[in-house]
């Protein structure tokens, strides 16, 4: 029956479109000329008239074919389940991860990337999808650059976090469950100071004081003022309490690379998928959540599910129209969802890694300036040299061309001459690539997490959260969207059981 | 040697106590990157206030620590008038100027680091937009638009800003485009209807123009 998708177009009646015809490669059939075309089609329809349902309604719609959505799909066709549809509003699948293409099969990534130590969900599709794995480079020296100023450190794979500090961090992640930090038994305390607050009572020298804010700013998405100590605590419970886990590239959640570029991932499920991955298809209103079948409009047509899998961040919830409204505390909680963590990605490619030979691991730290963290990310064979870079968005024009020149500059005063020179450059502003993203990472504020935490996960109605947001362990990383596509396919395959029951 | 290394910084922390060992040539380089280290940490504290700092979070996309922004694309604050950043501010929370990413931030602010924003990014001296390049042609067409239409008569006469009148002067370029065919589209509002008014009459070619004039105004 999933053959099938009814269309309403405008309240002028229904209209029956094939699948093919539905991703635009083929013209509109009538009902009909459906059934002697496709005669299974034509029997499901009869056995879903028989049980006195529409044979356009499918068991399970997902929104969203990133990691998570694509996981949930993967999962429910391996359950046996072939009736439901992935709603993706971008032209492409991937989500936060998307692969710059360097040419001759070669990739960088602008937006999600790694894998670490603990991360084994998205450890294990890789292994299942054949996409194999490789170090982050990090070996030799790593260039700090202050106003003009330069050095070359040893900083072992690491950013050089006070270690006393950092196990003082690690003993109080103890108790904060990292799925659900407001449950822990000192949530109130730890919700009320932002990391900032905490770090301040430590006397932080004033150069120490520039190295939080920009780790901070790079793993959490906010300077420490505005990071909720709670919320940074449950990140490193993700790390099972071990710092380096969640920061370094060392043993650290930076570790190791996706051959191919992390985007090949969900590339890979959709391809697997085929037809069921609806791209450009954005969602724009959901109608009967709370007893199904839910209607959900797209910008072409409206799909009808029994469930619907919300696989995407709850800032992007937000920007869907819920009829009747959603209860308040979701509603609250969406609506406040911190999603001001918009990343800007830069990748220069070079004909090799040259810095390497020259003892520097292509990383550069540079206090005050543009660049957060610079870092090699060159293919595993060196085909390539490529330095990928975080950068602060408003001090980088947003002239490619200039954008590109300034930081070619400041690479040169790192690694010297030859990095004026790139043979491409690529970058991605997350915020103005399109309206389907908004946030990288979500920097809890201090009293989110302990006011609305707990609209995140329970279900309501027909609607199933999923996302990396919703995810026990790992929420925010690659790992904790595929967690929780997982977790989404179980809550979605036993609600269908539960209904045919 | 070792008290400055030792206070050279979390990013640098273990780093330079492990580099410290070596003696090499780039001893030099460390002392003078870890004294440049304390000189950037001084000055934030100097411009915004001892840290850690609630402004801090903004500079990622608007400004950059010295009121030197490099970005057409998103608003630069620094030098804009307190009534104005107070009322939008405001308006982003109340939905009024619905906006995915700043809403949830100002619903997200203290009174005190609401007030903390307005202030800091009030009292920051505004820069020239050193990297947006003028046409002149267009700068010529939208100084005469700007003229026609009186926006000095709001926004001042070296179009600085006036209480809730936003300064305008050496505004980011793609900034002023969106945020003019905002108002044209409806997705702006703005209660005295004074600014769809303006821009209503304006063809997209003649916002593109205004904002070429006021974008390389200092």
């Amino acid at each position: 029956m999933d053959d099938d998708v009814t269309i309403q177009d405008g309240g002028a009646g229904q209209e029956r479109v094939s699948r093919r015809g539905f991703l635009g490669m083929a013209a509109s059939v009538t009902a009909a000329a459906t059934a002697a075309v496709l005669p299974e089609a034509a029997s499901a329809a009869v056995v879903a008239v028989a049980t006195g349902e529409g044979r356009d309604v499918l068991d399970v719609a997902i929104i969203g074919a990133g990691l998570a959505g694509l996981t949930a799909a993967r999962d429910l066709r391996r359950a046996g389940c072939e009736s439901f549809v992935v709603l993706e509003a971008r032209d492409r699948v991937g989500g936060r991860t998307l692969n710059h293409d360097l040419g001759k099969g070669y990739f960088s990534e602008a937006g999600g990337q790694w894998i670490g130590p603990g991360q084994t969900a998205v450890a294990d599709l890789a292994r299942e999808l054949g996409v194999g794995t490789f170090p982050t480079y990090y070996q030799g020296k790593s260039t700090i650059l202050a106003k003009g100023a330069r050095a070359a450190v040893d900083t072992e794979g690491g950013f050089g976090t006070d270690p006393k500090i950092a196990h003082e961090l690690e003993l109080l992640a103890r108790s904060v469950p990292s799925g659900a930090p407001w449950k822990s038994p000192r949530a109130a305390e730890f919700d009320g100071m932002s990391v900032g607050d905490w770090l301040a009572k430590k006397n932080i020298e004033p150069a120490d004081q520039v190295g939080w804010s920009a780790g901070l700013a790079i793993t959490g998405g906010a300077s420490p003022a505005r990071l909720s100590l709670l919320h940074w605590l449950s990140m490193v419970n993700s790390a099972e309490c071990n710092y380096d886990r969640l920061e370094a590239v060392k043993g650290g959640a930076q570790e190791t690379r996706i051959s191919g570029g992390s985007q090949i991932l969900s590339i890979k499920m959709a391809e697997a998928l085929g037809d069921k991955v609806r791209l450009s298809s954005p969602v724009l209103r959901i109608e009967q959540w709370q007893n199904g079948p839910v209607a959900i409009h797209t910008a072409k047509g409206v799909i009808r599910a029994r469930h619907v899998i919300m696989a995407l961040s709850p800032a992007l919830c937000q920007q869907i129209a819920y009829d009747p409204p959603l209860p308040e505390l979701r509603r609250e909680m969406q609506r406040r969802w911190p999603a001001f963590a918009p990343g800007r990605k830069t990748a220069h490619v070079y004909k090799k890694p040259f810095w390497r030979e020259k003892g520097l691991n292509g990383w550069i730290f540079q206090p005050g300036g543009a660049v957060l963290w610079a870092y090699d990310n060159s293919p595993e064979d060196l085909s390539f040299g490529v330095i990928n870079a975080f950068v602060q968005i408003s001090m980088l024009p947003s002239d490619k061309k200039a954008a590109e020149a300034q930081l070619s500059r400041t690479y040169a005063q790192a690694f010297g001459e030859e990095a004026l020179h790139p043979l491409a450059y690529h970058e991605q502003d997350w915020r103005k690539a399109d309206p389907w993203t908004l946030s990288c990472v979500s920097p809890m504020p201090p009293g989110f997490l302990t006011k609305y935490g707990e609209a995140l996960h329970p279900p309501i109605g027909r609607l199933i959260w999923s996302g990396s947001e919703t995810a026990d362990i790992w929420a925010g990383y690659m790992d904790g969207a595929v967690r929780s596509g997982h977790k989404a396919a179980l809550q979605a395959l036993r609600a269908v059981a539960t209904g045919r029951a | 040697m070792g008290k400055l290394l030792k206070r050279s910084g979390a990013l640098l922390g273990v780093l330079l106590l492990a580099a410290g060992l070596y003696y090499g040539p780039d001893v030099y380089g460390l002392l003078r990157v870890s004294h440049e280290i304390d000189t950037v940490a001084r000055e934030n504290t100097q411009l915004a206030g001892p840290w850690p700092r609630a402004t801090d979070s903004c500079l990622y996309c608007h400004d950059g620590p010295q009121g030197n922004a490099g970005t057409q694309l998103y608003a630069r604050l620094a030098g804009q008038q307190e009534a104005y950043l107070r009322k939008q501010l405001k308006a982003f929370a109340s939905g009024e100027r619905n906006d995915p990413t700043m809403t949830p931030f100002a619903l997200s602010l203290t009174d005190k680091e609401f007030e903390a924003m307005v202030t800091n990014f009030s009292r920051m001296k505004a820069q020239p937009n050193a990297t947006f390049h003028a046409d002149q042609v267009r700068v010529a067409r939208g100084e005469a638009l700007a003229k026609a239409n009186n926006c000095a008569s709001c926004h001042g006469q070296q179009l600085e800003g006036r209480g809730e009148y936003p300064r305008l002067a050496g505004q980011s370029y793609n900034y002023l485009v969106d945020q003019l065919t905002n108002f044209k589209t409806g997705k702006r509002r703005d209660a005295a209807g004074v600014m769809p008014a303006v821009v209503n009459a304006l063809s997209p070619g003649d916002l593109e123009d205004l904002a070429q004039f006021l974008a390389s105004r200092q």
